[in-house]
């Protein structure tokens, strides 16, 4: 990847996140770079590499099993019940905030 | 942490569960330890142990908690980085074994059902891993500029509303979102950058 590409492809990326932070909204990335085809599969990558960040800074770090694919939280004996309604919701809750 | 079974949590909790308040706190654990290895920062977290601090913090949240006044989730978070910001000046301050065990030691004017959750979070706080992926996170954020990595840490760790970010950072809250946009974006890009 040459440096000139690399720095459209970085504003495309930043339209995409500021729409999606301050709006709430998805936008297709074919129409993002609909004269720029050619960006569109590493702009597909960058967009799911930003979903992934998004989901680490939200669900994943209330519940680290999604993130580790291990137990890392403490589990406090007793509170089993509680502990997972707690995290049934987050992971559901996150995604509309913006 | 916005979860409707959290505000369930939250409330049974300020109607004096202890199980409800060891169940937010354990919830809260993972993203507290976060919190609290970025606002060391690499050269703190090399002479304090991130895991201690997290350990005093909760049991000061545990002794404290009548002291909350937030009644959602997101302010809870808040309230316990700044336990732990505090907690952190303490520790850099009064660097030592001494001060860890004082730390540890906090007495608890509580009831029984409080005493079995700070036990259970001296004995749980040590077995929390963050993993792969939170770290190279912390690397990215790390190389962020100053605001770009506080903004982060303001929405995302502690759970902040923008109107609240805006005077922590002397900026109006428009330039907050902005400043947040452009910081996940370049997050982004960092992450990439990594093997």
């Amino acid at each position: 990847m040459s440096e000139e590409p690399a720095s459209e492809l970085e504003s495309l990326l930043a339209r995409y996140v500021e729409r999606h932070l301050l709006a709430g909204e998805k936008l297709d990335p074919a129409a993002l770079c609909a004269d720029r085809p050619q960006l569109l599969a590493p702009l597909r990558a960058l967009i799911e590499r930003y979903q992934r960040l998004d989901r680490a800074l939200g669900a994943e770090l209330a519940d680290g099993e999604a993130a580790d694919g291990d137990r890392s939280l403490p589990c406090f004996p007793g509170f089993r019940t509680l502990e997972r309604l707690g995290r049934g919701g987050a992971g559901e809750v996150f995604k509309p905030r913006t | 942490m916005e979860s409707e079974a959290d505000r369930v949590l939250l409330e049974r909790a300020r109607a004096g569960s202890s199980e409800a308040l060891g169940a937010l706190l354990e919830g809260s654990a993972r993203r507290l330890l976060a919190l609290i290895r970025l606002r060391l920062g690499p050269g703190l977290r090399a002479r304090l142990e991130s895991r201690d601090i997290l350990q005093a913090t909760l049991l000061k949240a545990l002794e404290r908690f009548g002291h909350f006044e937030g009644n959602q989730v997101g302010p809870l978070m808040s309230w316990l980085a700044r336990i732990a910001e505090n907690e952190i000046r303490d520790q850099a301050d009064f660097h030592g074994a001494q001060r860890r065990d004082a730390a540890r030691a906090v007495p608890l004017e509580t009831s029984p059902g409080v005493e079995r959750v700070a036990a259970q979070v001296r004995s749980q706080t040590s077995r929390i891993a963050l993993g792969e992926q939170l770290e190279r996170l912390e690397r990215a954020l790390e190389g962020l500029e100053p605001d770009q990595r506080e903004v982060v840490i303001l929405r995302r760790l502690e759970e902040l509303s923008f109107p609240d970010i805006a005077p922590r950072l002397g900026r109006s809250t428009d330039a907050c979102r902005m400043l947040f946009a452009r910081a996940m974006t370049k997050l982004t890009l960092a992450l990439g950058e990594e093997p």
